[in-house]
């Protein structure tokens, strides 16, 4: 049977220490920038939190989830190398109660099976902001017909300040919008209250063959979650997602990265 | 003589700069703004000064028109009370423009930080790992076969924690200066950063022989992994994208068609069709994914160039991502009635969170070691029309784990043996595919889609 994941929360002293003992570079957002001067006093670095920090310091798959809402902020990475999986994960809420400062943060450092990446994932996507009464008890459950639509992406980009400057009907003109367009932008730029944006990263080694990249963006609104995902020219698709779907979501980068990285080691 | 071509970035041009600018511009809008609201304020107060007002006494008609004028001109559409409005509106929104493109500007440095740190330890350039660590050094995880990482992970002096979902709850902090997206425009903008603008283009390649999979029959799973994994061979370099429709032909002239799709690869090459810092990196970047809605347009367009019809039995066969776009097209071709998908046949594919039409019989085969397969973190739906193969074959690597030849292809072949109630129902009622009696021919052929 394969063995739960394990955790450490470490304060930001005492995580940077760690680092510095291990004498590993780290990926950002959590990359701990001194050089490793301060080697004595503490002991030799448990092995298996030196094999945790080994994962993410070489990995071959590298996930990185950043998530900006009205509730606070948070960043993880998570980073798999062979059959082990490891993440590192900080957060600051919007509540008045995050640190102060760097140093009395804190970071959770964890070690999983690679296959429980998928169930992994899932931690680093807050609830999305939770809808209001009036929209909860709407006909439609406060849930807009957005899923499937597609809209222009210049649209997308310029109407929330188009409207604010001209006015809709001005800025439904300037853009080309359909009414039923401008209904779906004003709801969805009204509605927006946050987003989500997941980086998928592998190398292969050997010869550079290049840097694999892939990104999705989420946005976080109070009918849930919706990916914007690229459709058509100057198009995305608008996909209504869950948290449970971030795997799902990053599989296609998550496999091609998996079957480069190992084409590359045969 | 010829000049150099320069390239330059940052600087007085550069879009810090610029959105300097814009923010120099709200901060005088709102100046502006403030300025024009005083005047409008002291206007107004004079209206209720008292003099004027002792002189409305006198000449009443008279104060009505002034103070209709005055109003006019503050008050009116073209007044400077509207004009303070606008100008308020435009701070306000040159404000939330500077924001957005700060925020996108900041998730673009994370975008190349990241890609920094991978090309950094790609180069090696990690220092060697603690003594104490011992043969479990820097790489070794990965590296030295055998490792009992599973050890390791017991002796973790951390928490456990099983349960699926729970977000951290102990955590807060450890972030530095952040300047996230949080608007719908700044989001947007993202989206279009990493991938060219393309619609899904479908190009024929004619009619494939030249393997044994493509011109026989598929009798079986096996023969099913084959042909699959025979394209997926196939679509690599310039040849990605490509997908096939083995249209079966029986003794009695029936027709039905498998579609093989394999998962995709690096379909876009970022530098060279982005301007701005992408390109300064130094290395190349393959941008991945983006593509599911462009590969099952195409998959449409395939069946219907190969003479499907919106009655001719349709069985879906993907790997990986292939798999997932399987089931997404068999939701959508049932739904609207484009074509008539019966089965629908995954390989590694994280398909737990999908939904399947009632009328859909799906069998789903996952080596429990595979990565790719596990990231739906969900067991898949157990229904009469949902079937699930799990097996254990690791190989000690990702991909080979994940890999149709190595892990599912003798997978595959067990499924052909098997006499289990499920397998057996599901093989039964796939007999319009597969099959090896006598009158029945294959022919294949293969497309390519791309966004284009």
């Amino acid at each position: 049977m394969t063995p739960a994941p394990r955790r450490l929360v470490l304060s930001a002293a005492d995580f940077e220490s760690l680092v510095r003992r291990a004498g590993v570079r780290l990926p950002p957002p959590f990359s701990v920038e001194s050089p490793p001067a301060d080697r004595d006093g503490t002991g030799p670095v448990h092995p298996s939190l030196a094999a945790n920090l080994a994962v993410l310091a070489r990995p071959d798959l590298l996930v990185r989830v950043d998530a900006d809402l009205p509730a606070g902020v948070s960043r993880a990475v998570f980073a798999v190398a062979g059959p082990v999986g490891a993440s590192l994960f900080a957060r600051a809420r919007a509540d008045g109660r995050s640190a102060s400062s760097r140093a009395e943060g804190a970071v959770e450092l964890s070690m999983f099976a690679g296959t429980w990446l998928g169930r992994e994932l899932i931690r680093a996507v807050p609830d999305p902001p939770s809808a209001g009464v009036g929209s909860s008890l709407a006909p439609d459950g406060g849930s807009p017909r957005w899923d499937g639509r597609r809209v222009s992406r210049t649209a997308l980009t310029e109407y929330g300040a188009a409207r604010r400057l001209v006015g809709p009907r001005e800025a439904a003109v300037a853009l080309g919008l359909t009414d039923a367009d401008a209904d779906l932008l004003a709801d969805l730029t009204d509605r927006t209250q946050g987003s989500l944006r997941a980086l998928v990263h592998g190398r292969p080694h050997g010869a550079d063959r290049g840097v694999l990249v892939g990104r999705v963006v989420w946005v976080a609104t109070d009918a849930g979650w919706f990916e914007l995902a690229p459709s058509d020219v100057d198009e995305v698709e608008l996909v209504r997602v869950t948290r449970e779907r971030i795997g799902t979501r990053l599989a296609p980068m998550i496999a091609q990265v998996l079957a480069e990285v190992d084409n590359d080691a045969a | 003589m010829t000049l150099p071509e320069l390239s330059v970035s940052g600087g007085a041009g550069g879009i810090t700069a610029e959105l300097d600018d814009l923010e120099l511009l709200a901060r005088r809008s709102a100046d502006d703004a403030a300025e024009y609201a005083a005047i409008d304020g002291r206007a107004h107060a004079i209206l209720l000064d008292g003099d004027v007002l002792a002189s409305a006494v006198l000449d009443p008609i008279g104060m009505v028109r002034f103070a209709e004028a005055l109003l006019e001109s503050l008050d009116g559409p073209h007044g400077l009370t509207a004009l303070t409005v606008r100008m308020e509106l435009r701070a306000g929104a040159l404000r939330a423009a500077a924001a957005s493109y700060r925020a996108v500007d900041a998730a673009q440095r994370d975008l190349i930080d990241s890609i920094r740190f991978v090309v950094g330890f790609g180069l090696g350039t990690v220092p060697v790992v603690p003594l104490a660590l011992g043969l479990a050094g820097v790489g070794t995880v990965r590296l030295v076969a055998g490792l009992n990482w599973e050890s390791l992970l017991t002796a973790h002096p951390g928490l456990v924690d099983d349960l699926v979902g729970v977000s951290p709850g102990l955590i807060d902090g450890l972030l530095g200066p952040h300047a996230g997206a949080t608007d719908l425009a700044s989001a947007a903008r993202l989206v279009g950063e990493l991938y060219p603008d393309g619609s899904a283009v479908v190009t024929p390649l004619g009619l494939d022989t030249r393997d044994r999979s493509m011109v026989v029959p598929p009798a079986g799973f096996a023969d099913l992994v084959t042909g699959l994994a025979y394209r997926d061979d196939d679509a690599t370099a310039d040849r990605q994208g490509d997908i096939d429709v083995r249209v079966v032909t029986g003794a009695d002239g029936s027709r039905s068609y498998i579609v093989d799709i394999p998962g995709t690869k690096d379909w876009h090459l970022a530098p060279g069709q982005h301007d701005g810092p992408l390109n300064d990196i130094g290395t190349n970047l393959h941008a991945m994914g983006g593509e599911s809605t462009a590969y099952e347009q195409g998959i449409g367009e395939a069946l219907r160039r190969a003479g499907a019809g919106a009655g001719d039995p349709v069985m879906l066969v993907g790997h990986s991502q292939g798999g997932i776009v399987a089931t997404d097209a068999a939701n959508h071709f049932v739904a609207h009635g484009q074509f008539n998908v019966t089965h629908v046949v995954t390989f590694g594919a994280p398909v737990g969170r999908l939904d399947v039409p009632d009328s859909v019989a799906m069998l789903s085969v996952e080596n429990n070691n595979d990565i790719v397969a596990h990231l739906d973190a969900a067991d898949n739906p157990d229904t009469p029309n949902r079937t699930t193969v799990s097996f254990d074959d690791d190989h000690g690597r990702m991909g080979e784990n994940h890999s149709l030849e190595v892990s599912y292809a003798p997978a595959a072949r067990a499924l052909d043996a098997s006499t289990d109630a499920s397998v057996v129902a599901f093989r039964d009622s796939a007999s319009a595919f597969l099959g090896d009696e006598p009158g029945r021919a294959v022919s294949t052929y293969a497309y390519q889609v791309r966004r284009g």
